[in-house]
């Protein structure tokens, strides 16, 4: 999954994402983009959702006349892949050199800094 | 097969007539007929040029018969053993595309075997030609859609929705950006998408840029475009049809440009301009643009582009009706332009099409009158007169019949009078016409046509009426005869001799005729009836809006009168329905109409006892009407005429004489109807002021005043 999408494609995927509902219903995308402050045009969101259903990111299951959507990737799965992407991009796949970077660049606080630690020394992975 | 090339000949011939009409029209209604219409209009060509069917054989069918006829007698040079039909593939049902390949074995001139196989030539470049237009279009699709990068800029996307949305697109549209191209374009029927050559478009560009290509879309015009193609293709033999294809494809620019600025209103026309310039700007990286919708095409076409935007204006109803009207002319002309008969270019029918020539005329004529009986139909239905008119001398005989029935039936006496002026004095139209109208007795009909027919014929007509006692008929018909100027005494004497008899008899019941007037009791009669025994078939009927009573002759089963009685309101509203009777008493309110004219009462009294005072009628009277009455007296030494109001008003207009000597006794005055008399309905008194009087006679004359 390395498809890219757009800032905008993103924003609609974050607000499916945190739908507790299974299914997401195009008002609740349109109300969602609205309450995050980026209201969009109907038309537009069409566009966006087809764009986004073409790059396998969606599902779209019609019932009625109306759509319901379903991602097909998960938020940890694209932030996955993202991270990889952008790995390979800037650090050539180096991972220490990204986190290096974070903590010289002082882009971790203290507080976040002790809880890698700690995350680290338990054992792998994120919980 | 051939068959199929033998339709599509013709079509392509009725289709040039009308590329023909439209470009030269182009030049009258250019700026003035909507850019809209002026692209649309084509489609009617498109259609004629791509759909074989035609109601029987057309304008062209003709042509085409002169065609086969050439041909066949050039053929007619060629060995016996290839038949003349072979052109054509329908004259003999064996010449079927089976048998060419045989017949294309025999030895026979090479030229006339390239002639058989004409239709696969044409169509094998038909099908070659939009096999390389597909696979142009595709390669495009390919070249703008490997660079091509969605827009993701929301801004731009929801204007795109707005513009959308106020064009009425309801398709979801793509926006996308391709540094590779010239300038936007709209990709796609189905799943359209807007091509920009940059995002970095300024608002007020990118809107109008959105709008046009929009407008491109909710239009369908890709589809169009791509009919046009097809259609250039299969008649590529036709520099017309490729002239055509040029033209619409200006056209459909010219005409969304309007559609945009009508629906952003005619201020913006410097704008969108402007946008116009500037995309024009990056023009020229990628020269194909086939079957696809381009903001603007080349420079010449652009610089008529803003010069018409710039006189952009919403077009007047006039222009709105003389489209219309254009519209029916042109899609008249592309469906009965015509083609080759159908059952012609359809050998499977089994029928054998062999028409001879000279047979191909009455079927063209055929077809024209029911085509103008369509018309006619249409025009009648309108109301539009004058254009009824001119087809109605279009119409064959027999339709003309079953119109003038029509006309006659429905009562439209303006559509008879201008149809008859069409016909020529005594033709059959006119014969059958007035026998339908002689029979129905419907003289106000008859008498219109009488004014076209000649004297022999009226003759005819009067012998006819005389024979059936056909009084009212004969009237109008001695009339026709008068105005012709050729008085027949003989007739004359007829109708005097009736109009005499009628005349006496009704004096006997009291009725005095004077000119058109009828009197009864000294009163103007408004309605007179008199309806004839014993099938009350033949009647009298007067009407005179002046009159003040309305009565009726009352005859016995011998069709001897009887008396006179007055009709009631009840009779009257029978005769003439209620809303006729709500006329006339709307003209009681104001008897005198609003003319200046003169009425002149005959005044008839016998005998009047001495001393005796006699009523001679009643006359409204408003202030400036003049009277003057005449009246003398045989025998009787004294007169007086004078008028009343009502019994106990002052007597006004009073004359009284004594008879001087062997002078004649009689009365006259002048007056004019002024204070101290006021207006009102006076009524006239003779009365016998020394000795009775007897055999009084003369008139009284009115002159209204238009002071209504």
């Amino acid at each position: 999954m390395t498809q890219q999408i757009s800032d905008a494609e993103l924003e609609i995927m974050k607000i499916i994402w945190a739908n507790p509902e299974k299914v997401t219903l195009f008002p609740y995308i349109l109300d969602g983009l609205a309450a995050r402050g980026r209201p969009c045009q109907k038309n537009t969101l069409i566009v966006l959702l087809s764009r986004l259903m073409n790059k396998g990111f969606l599902r779209a299951k019609k019932v009625g006349r109306r759509n319901e959507y379903t991602a097909l990737v998960s938020e940890a799965e694209y932030q996955t892949a993202q991270t990889r992407h952008f790995l390979d991009k800037i650090y050539e796949g180096n991972a220490k050199g990204l986190v290096s970077n974070l903590i010289a660049g002082d882009l971790l606080t203290d507080e976040e800094y002790e809880d890698l630690k700690r995350l680290l020394e338990n054992g792998r992975g994120l919980s | 097969m051939s068959a199929l090339w033998n339709v599509f000949l013709p079509m392509s011939l009725s289709g040039a007539l009308l590329i023909l009409i439209l470009l030269t029209g182009r030049f009258f209604w250019k700026n003035r007929v909507s850019r809209q219409w002026q692209y649309y209009i084509w489609l009617a060509v498109v259609l004629r040029l791509l759909i074989p069917f035609g109601p029987e054989p057309g304008l062209l069918g003709g042509i085409r018969q002169v065609i086969d006829q050439a041909v066949s007698q050039e053929a007619s040079f060629q060995p016996a053993q290839l038949p003349t039909d072979e052109w054509t593939g329908v004259q003999t049902p064996a010449a079927s595309a089976g048998e060419h390949g045989e017949s294309v074995g025999l030895p026979q001139d090479a030229g006339t075997a390239l002639f058989n196989r004409i239709w696969l030539i044409w169509l094998a470049v038909a099908a070659g030609l939009l096999i390389r237009k597909i696979t142009i279009y595709q390669g495009f699709l390919r070249y703008v859609r490997a660079g091509m990068t969605p827009v993701s800029d929301l801004d731009h996307l929801n204007q795109l929705s707005i513009a959308a949305e106020q064009t009425g697109v309801k398709r979801p549209v793509e926006l996308s950006v391709n540094p590779l191209i010239s300038s936007p374009l709209l990709l796609g029927i189905f799943h359209p998408c807007i091509v920009l050559p940059s995002e970095d478009v300024a608002a007020n560009d990118f809107r109008y840029i959105v709008l046009h290509e929009l407008t491109h879309c909710k239009r369908w015009d890709m589809a169009y475009k791509w009919l046009v193609q097809v259609t250039v293709c299969l008649h590529w033999f036709n520099p017309l049809v490729h002239l055509m294809g040029r033209e619409i494809t200006k056209a459909c620019e010219f005409s969304c440009d309007e559609a945009v600025l009508a629906k952003t209103g005619g201020d913006h026309a410097q704008d969108y301009g402007k946008t116009l310039l500037n995309a024009m700007a990056a023009i020229g990286k990628y020269k194909e643009t086939l079957g696809t919708a381009t903001l603007s095409g080349n420079k010449q076409l652009l610089k008529e582009r803003i010069d018409a935007i710039m006189k952009f204006q919403k077009k007047s109803t006039a222009v709105r009706l003389l489209t219309a009207a254009l519209t029916l002319c042109v899609l008249t002309g592309a469906v009965f332009a015509g083609v080759y008969p159908v059952a012609a270019a359809n050998p499977s029918s089994g029928k054998p099409v062999a028409e001879p020539p000279k047979a191909s005329t009455p079927g063209k004529t055929n077809t024209n009158s029911k085509r103008y009986a369509c018309l006619a139909e249409r025009y009648y239905a309108s109301g539009s007169l004058p254009l009824f008119q001119m087809t109605f001398s279009y119409l064959d005989e027999k339709t003309q019949n079953e119109w003038l029935d029509r006309i006659f039936a429905d009562g439209e006496i303006a559509y008879m009078g201008a149809v008859l002026n069409l016909l020529d004095d005594d033709c059959p139209q006119i014969q059958h016409l007035a026998e339908t109208i002689y029979q129905d007795g419907n003289i106000a009909f008859f008498s219109t046509l009488t004014n076209h027919m000649s004297d022999e014929v009226l003759e005819t007509w009067l012998d006819r009426a005389l024979d059936d006692w056909n009084f009212a008929f004969q009237s109008v018909l001695f009339n026709a005869l008068d105005w012709d100027g050729e008085f027949d005494e003989l007739k004359d004497k007829e109708e005097k001799e009736w109009y005499e008899a009628q005349k006496a008899e009704y004096q006997a019941a009291g009725v005095t005729i004077d000119g058109k007037n009828y009197y009864y009791q000294g009163k103007l009669v408004r309605i007179f009836l008199d309806v004839r025994q014993p099938d009350q078939s033949f009647y009298t009927l007067d009407i005179n809006q002046k009159g003040v009573i309305n009565i009726r002759v009352i005859r016995n089963a011998q069709n001897q009168i009887t008396g006179v009685a007055y009709l009631t309101q009840a009779e009257a509203e029978e005769l003439f329905g209620e809303e006729d009777i709500e006329d006339l008493l709307d003209e009681e309110e104001n008897p005198l109409g609003n003319a200046s004219m003169e009425v002149t009462i005959p005044l008839n009294v016998k005998t009047l006892p001495a001393g005796e005072t006699v009523c001679l009628g009643e006359y409204p009277l408003s202030e400036g009407d003049r009277i003057w009455y005449e009246l003398a007296a045989k025998t009787g030494d004294g007169m007086q005429i004078f008028f009343r109001k009502d019994e106990e008003r002052p007597v006004y207009w009073s004359v009284e004489n004594l008879r001087q000597g062997s002078e004649p006794l009689q009365c006259t005055a002048d007056f004019t109807v002024g204070p101290p008399a006021k207006p009102g309905t006076y009524t006239m008194y003779l009365r016998a002021t020394n000795g009775a009087l007897k055999n009084v006679t003369g008139s009284l004359s009115f002159a209204l005043s238009d002071a209504f």
